[in-house]
C-alpha cells in the first residue's frame, strides 16, 4: 500500500484535535478529513439559519478556508473543536443572514422549501457522529416545545432575549426562564455527550 | 434561589449573550474555575445542537474548490523532491488552476464560486439587459440623428426656397430694367430724332395755380409718339387728379390722369395723339372721370419749337 494510503488511513484514526495541528501545518489532507466528518452537520446548521443550499454552501466553504487559515488560533480549552466549527459556521451564518436582511424568511418556510437533495446519512461522517445525532435529536424531542422555540430563535436566527420576547409576544423575564429552563434540561440530558466532548 | 442556581443562571445568559454578540465562543470569567466550567458546559451543549438536524450532504464540487482553493497554499516542493502527496479521496475532481501563495498568506475562497455558478446562470439576463440598454442607446442616437438631419432638411428647404425667391426677383428686376431701358431707348431715340417738336408747358395765367410747375412735351415727327416730363407739380389734393388733355379740333381728348409726389418728376408717353392737335394742357380734375376739362388748368403747353 501506498504512503498516501497508510497516511489517509491515519488520519481518520485521529482526534478532532490532532487533525486541526496538522492543519496548522498546512497539510491539505487532514483539512479534508475534518470536513469529510463534520460539513454535512455544518452545512445543515448553515441551511437552517439562511434557508438557501447555494448561500449555505458558501458559509461552510468559507467556514473550512477560515480553519484552514486559523487552526493555531482553536483553544481546546474553551470548547471541543466540533463545537468550534459549530459556532463559527453559526456565527457565519447569521452575519449573512444579517446582511441580506431577510429576516422574515425564516429557517421552517424555505427548509420545506427545498428538499434535502444532498442528505446522505452514508456519507463519510463517523459512526460516533450518527450516534450524537440520534441521541441529540431524541433529547431535543423531550424539550416542552416553548422552551424548544425560545431555545431555537437565539440559536439559529440570532435573536437576543429582548428581539425573543417581541417576536414571540412574551414577557422578557418568561423568555428569559424558558430560555434558562431549556439549557439546564438540554445540558442534563446530554451530559455523557457533553462528557465526551471534554 | 441559591447562589449557586444563580450563577449558574448568569452564566448560561452571558453564554447566549457571547453568541448575539457574534464572538463565536462564549467567554467565562477569567480566573473563576466554577464559571469557567459552567460556560464550557453550556458552550458544548449549545455545539451539539445542530446535531438534531438532518445532515446535508453538501455536493463534491464545494470541497474540491475548497481543495482547490487551500492547494495553491501549500508550499511549493523542492526541485527534486517528491511532490506533496494528496489522498486521492480528497483530491478534486478538475480544480482549478491557483497560483501557489507563500505559507504567511492567508487563503481566500474565490469571490463566491457558488455566486459565480449563480452568475454563469444569469448570463443571459445580463445579456438581454445589456443588449436592451445597447438598443436603447442606438434608438436615441438614431433618433437624435433623424431630428437634426429634418432640421438641416427644413433649413436647406427654406435657403432653396430664398434662393428661388431672390432669383425670380433678380429675373423680375432684370425684366423690368429692360423693359425701362427700351422705354428709355425710345424716348432718347424719340427726343433725339430729326424733326422733333419740343412744347414746353408752363403755367397758366398772372398767378398761376401752381408757380413752380414745368413741364416739356416731346412729339416726334409722325405726330402719334410723344413723351412729357413734369417737374414741380405738388401732390393733387385728395379726390383730385392731374388730367393731360389734347386740343384736337373735335374738341380736348384726355390722354390720361395721374397724380404727383413731392418732389418727384412725372413721365408720361405713348404712341398715339389725336389728328390735328393743336394745343396741350394740364388740368386738376376731380378723380371721377371727366368727358372734357372741367377744373382749372396747372399747365399749358406755350409754344412749339422743332429740333432739326
Amino acid at each position: 500500500m501506498s504512503s498516501l494510503a497508510t497516511q489517509t488511513t491515519g488520519l481518520k484514526s485521529l482526534a478532532d484535535a490532532a487533525l486541526l495541528r496538522h492543519i496548522a501545518e498546512r497539510q491539505p489532507d487532514a483539512l479534508a478529513e475534518l470536513y469529510d466528518r463534520h460539513a454535512s452537520t455544518l452545512l445543515a446548521l448553515a441551511r437552517r439559519v439562511l434557508g438557501g443550499l447555494e448561500d449555505a454552501e458558501e458559509v461552510l466553504q468559507e467556514v473550512f478556508v477560515h480553519v484552514w487559515n486559523h487552526a493555531d488560533r482553536y483553544d481546546a480549552a474553551r470548547s471541543s473543536v466540533s463545537t468550534w466549527l459549530v459556532l463559527i459556521t453559526r456565527s457565519r451564518a447569521i452575519d449573512r443572514l444579517r446582511n441580506r436582511k431577510v429576516v422574515e424568511r425564516t429557517h421552517e418556510s424555505a427548509y420545506q422549501a427545498e428538499p434535502l437533495e444532498h442528505a446522505s446519512p452514508d456519507g463519510p461522517e463517523t459512526v460516533l457522529i450518527q450516534e450524537r445525532r440520534e441521541r441529540v435529536g431524541r433529547e431535543l424531542k423531550n424539550l416542552p416545545p416553548e422552551q424548544r422555540q425560545v431555545l431555537e430563535l437565539a440559536f439559529y436566527e440570532g435573536l437576543s432575549q429582548s428581539e425573543i420576547a417581541t417576536r414571540a409576544d412574551l414577557p422578557l423575564g418568561t423568555v428569559k426562564t424558558r430560555t434558562l429552563l431549556a439549557m439546564k434540561k438540554l445540558r442534563n440530558a446530554l451530559r455523557d455527550e457533553i462528557r465526551q466532548l471534554l | 434561589m441559591n447562589q449557586e442556581a444563580q450563577r449558574e443562571d448568569e452564566t448560561i445568559l452571558a453564554a447566549l449573550e457571547s453568541l448575539e454578540q457574534g464572538t463565536g465562543l462564549p467567554s467565562g470569567p477569567r480566573g473563576d474555575e466554577t464559571a469557567e466550567t459552567l460556560t464550557r458546559l453550556y458552550t458544548e451543549a449549545l455545539g451539539l445542537l445542530p446535531y438534531e438536524l438532518p445532515p446535508v450532504a453538501p455536493r463534491p464540487e464545494v470541497k474540491a474548490r475548497l481543495l482547490a482553493s487551500i492547494l495553491g497554499d501549500v508550499p511549493q516542493t523542492p526541485s527534486g523532491a517528491e511532490p506533496a502527496k494528496v489522498p486521492a479521496a480528497v483530491a478534486p475532481p478538475a480544480p482549478a488552476p491557483v497560483p501557489l501563495r507563500s505559507s504567511s498568506q492567508e487563503v481566500r475562497l474565490p469571490r463566491s464560486t457558488v455566486t459565480a455558478a449563480r452568475r454563469s446562470s444569469r448570463w443571459p439576463l445580463a445579456l438581454a439587459a445589456a443588449l436592451a440598454v445597447l438598443f436603447l442607446g442606438l434608438s436615441i442616437w438614431l433618433y437624435t440623428g433623424l431630428v437634426q438631419q429634418n432640421a438641416t432638411i427644413a433649413r436647406l428647404t427654406q435657403d432653396v426656397e430664398e434662393a428661388r425667391r431672390q432669383a425670380a426677383q433678380a429675373v423680375a428686376d432684370a425684366r423690368q430694367a429692360g423693359a425701362r431701358l427700351e422705354e428709355m431707348r425710345e424716348r432718347f431715340t424719340l427726343v433725339t430724332s430729326p424733326a422733333v417738336e419740343v412744347m414746353p408747358m408752363r403755367p397758366v395765367g398772372e398767378s398761376p395755380l401752381q408757380p413752380e410747375a414745368r413741364g416739356i412735351l416731346f412729339v416726334a415727327a409722325d405726330h402719334q409718339h410723344w413723351y412729357l416730363s413734369l417737374n414741380g407739380l405738388q401732390p393733387a389734393a385728395s379726390g383730385k387728379v392731374y388730367t393731360l388733355w389734347f386740343e384736337a379740333p373735335e374738341g380736348a381728348v384726355s390722354a390720361g390722369s395721374f397724380t404727383a409726389k413731392p418732389g418727384a418728376p412725372i413721365e408720361l408717353s405713348s404712341d398715339h395723339m389725336p389728328p390735328g392737335t393743336k394745343g396741350v394742357v394740364v388740368t386738376l380734375e376731380d378723380a371721377t372721370q371727366v368727358p372734357s376739362p372741367a377744373g382749372p388748368e396747372v399747365l399749358r403747353a406755350a409754344a412749339v419749337y422743332q429740333i432739326s
